[in-house]
């Protein structure tokens, strides 16, 4: 299993390298837009069978440490691109906005540890299962929205959308990832309790979580009432990616924080 | 006299109408991420102790005008706009409804529309020559529910720092909570009550292979009829709707037994050390005796490279660097060597023995007064958010003219052409043309 896990994920990580190609190149040849987004499903269905098999070498679903987080934030954004794109005839050339978040975020993951070891005590638990799931749902809502305003910032929608739909498709993207975001926030807060019996603690991530939170919630305001649109919008959306990218991997760097995962195998010799 | 009046009364309302408007609340929004990133971050990044981040985070006083006008205004602004709301969603049938940019439609006559309408899900209402058909009128509450929902998670914080407590206690195998456990507040003598003769049966730790990664920490307890409790760091056991008792750590307890040169026994004492991980030293003083003995614990012993080391973390084949040192000025060090548990060191003025090596478990009953207030405010906010959000109110108007009948459609943040679209495909018919 464990060669099945290393091979897989080999196999998805060229995919997702190839499907950046083919996203750049799809802009001087349209006929490789629909093979991309097979190509993108291909390497989505894959990678899920790379982070099945990682996480029954594991024993756990892949969330501890940078390496695996990556990898499955990486798969969420890429699943998330290529689901949309079989999904909604509107949405058929979503595919081409997973490819340079996934490979970053895959090429960001090397600089780790990718050997597997069980979770600690703390992570076993259902409520993390789930609170994980929902910040890589709410990750890839925000990242697509981030994708879509970066592309129609630099003259590049992703399809032959008004600029009124892309307005809204951008909002739709923000509203799943904020209600998401809210959820994991919500999650995270009542284990907290469970395991240190106090709600809250201005760790560094659940700060720039917050910070993040609180600064799409200001962005969904503007669309809301404001109605703000166009660059505006895309600039207000861009303009919290740091935020939402510190708050989801600062703790990769950075670990005096309770979300440190990559924890040091030190032997008592 | 009533010109001071009317200027403070006016002031007043200038003041109430700011702190309510939306545009306030986004510049304190804007103004609290700031001052997270330029007043607390860097102290985080910078290691400054928990208390400090805390104390900027919850006392600094820029944050807490910040913070405090912050819940003023989300208030003030939910107040108004879900009385607004509500008041949309109950009147959705009678509102007046200005017709933006009409399209012209094929239906044979409002019946027709009306029907049409309700075939799609729409409520619908016929009302002199118009047809309103609306479906979700009742989803921009939502974004109430979900402010309103703050300011619940607000109460429950504010119960959580004012009536919270926790009683923090450690236990040895085979210790009743009672013998632990000093009642010198009133939540500690709850404590005893509920589990004042509940006994420690075990605390269980194990390591993935021989490295400081902890797979597991259990606990078990005897409660007071003699039932297993058993619970671990992620599962704490639940006293109550509002209180736990959870294990937050564990580590070794020494029991020290000091004899005279005649064999005599002095003292017969137990002490928590805090000698974890292995090679960690930490001092206990010897009841009875001018000893104060300094100790590490190799709980797996093992010999490398000339060196005393453990070869793992669980309590194998422990053995105990012992110095021993006279609690005087000069700490002149009587005796030092390296024993198994039961093995006495020689001293001048006797024998003292590690008799035992137990583990303890550490743990803490946590109460928590506003818990279900911070639940249902998450539960709320997250619902509340996603009905916002996520569905979308749609209203439809079929109005007879004198060119026909023309259609207008409404959704939340959608744009004309869509709410259109959408609105045609409710009516299951075509455009005929654009309104005149």
């Amino acid at each position: 299993m464990s060669t099945i896990a290393d091979v897989t994920y080999l196999i998805y990580f060229v995919g997702v390298f190839v499907l950046l190609a083919a996203s750049v190149a799809a802009h001087f040849a349209p006929r490789l837009l629909r093979w991309g987004r097979a190509g993108a499903v291909t390497v989505a269905v894959v990678g899920l069978l790379g982070l099945a098999a990682r996480s029954a070498v594991a024993g756990h679903l892949p969330i501890f440490g940078t390496f695996e987080n990556t990898y499955t934030a990486s798969w969420f954004v890429l699943a998330a691109g290529a689901f949309a794109s079989v999904r909604f005839p509107a949405w058929s050339r979503a595919w081409r906005l997973a490819p340079p978040w996934a490979a970053a975020l895959l090429a960001a993951g090397t600089a780790f540890r990718a050997d597997t070891v069980p979770l600690t005590i703390s992570e076993q638990s259902i409520w993390v299962d789930v609170h994980v799931l929902f910040a890589w749902v709410a990750f890839a809502g925000l990242l697509g929205a981030t994708s879509l305003s970066l592309m129609r910032l630099v003259g590049r929608p992703p399809a032959d959308w008004t600029d009124d739909e892309v307005d809204e498709r951008v909002f739709a993207l923000l509203g799943g990832g904020f209600v998401a975001f809210t959820v994991m926030l919500a999650l995270g807060s009542f284990y907290a309790w469970i395991l240190f019996g106090t709600f809250w603690s201005w760790d560094i991530v659940e700060t720039l979580c917050l910070a993040a939170w609180l600064a799409y919630g200001l962005v969904i305001h503007f669309r809301l009432f404001y109605r703000w649109g166009g660059t505006r919008l895309d600039l207000a959306v861009v303009a919290v990616l740091p935020l939402l990218i510190a708050g989801y991997f600062v703790w990769s760097v950075f670990p005096a924080t309770f979300h440190y995962f990559d924890v040091p195998l030190v032997r008592p010799y | 006299m009533s010109d001071v009046r009317d200027g403070v009364r006016h002031g007043a309302e200038w003041i109430l109408r700011q702190l309510r408007s939306r545009r306030f609340s986004g510049w304190l929004i804007g103004a609290w991420i700031a001052l997270v990133l330029v007043w607390l971050v860097p102290f985080q990044v910078t290691g400054q102790p928990d208390e400090t981040i805390n104390e900027i985070a919850t006392r600094w006083w820029p944050m807490v005008i910040v913070q405090v006008l912050l819940l003023a205004a989300t208030l003030l602004c939910t107040f108004d706009r879900a009385r607004r709301d509500l008041r949309r969603a109950r009147q959705w049938s009678n509102m007046p409804r200005r017709l933006v940019a009409p399209v012209r439609v094929d239906v044979a006559n409002l019946d027709d529309a009306a029907s049409r309408l309700g075939s799609s899900g729409l409520s619908v209402v016929v009302t002199g020559n118009t047809v309103i058909g609306v479906r979700r009128p009742w989803a921009a509450l939502g974004g109430s529910v979900f402010h309103l929902a703050l300011a619940v998670i607000v109460v429950g914080v504010v119960l959580d720092a004012n009536l919270a407590s926790s009683v923090a206690f450690r236990l040895t195998e085979t210790q009743a909570v009672g013998q632990s456990l000093v009642p010198e507040s009133e939540l500690a003598a709850d404590v005893l009550g509920t589990v004042g003769h509940w006994t420690l049966t075990g605390v269980e730790p194990e390591y993935y292979r021989d490295v400081l990664l902890f797979t597991r920490l259990d606990a078990a307890f005897a409660d007071g009829s003699g039932r297993a409790r058993e619970m671990s760091l992620s599962r704490p056991i639940w006293l109550g709707p509002s209180r736990t008792l959870t294990i937050q750590d564990y580590g070794f307890a020494l029991r020290v037994v000091a004899d005279t040169a005649d064999g005599i026994q002095v003292s017969d004492s137990a002490a928590a050390m805090d000698i974890f991980p292995p090679g960690k030293e930490d001092s206990v003083d010897v009841p009875g005796t001018q000893i104060r003995l300094h100790i590490v614990l190799f709980p797996d012993h093992g010999v490398v490279d000339g060196r005393d080391v453990s070869m793992s973390y669980a309590l194998r084949d422990p053995k105990l660097l012992v110095t021993a040192e006279r609690i005087t000025p000069d700490r002149e060090v009587l005796a030092r060597a390296l024993v198994a548990p039961g093995q006495p060191v020689e001293t001048p003025y006797g024998t003292v023995t590690v008799a035992e090596v137990k583990r303890f478990g550490s743990f803490k009953v946590n109460s928590t007064p506003g818990l279900w207030f911070l639940v249902a405010g998450w539960v709320l906010a997250s619902g509340g958010l996603a009905v916002r959000l996520l569905a979308r109110r749609f209203d439809v108007v079929v109005e007879q003219t004198g060119e026909g009948f023309v259609m207008d459609a409404w959704l939340d943040t959608a744009n004309r052409a869509e709410a259109l679209r959408l609105g045609l495909d409710a009516l299951d018919c075509k455009m005929v043309g654009e309104s005149t």
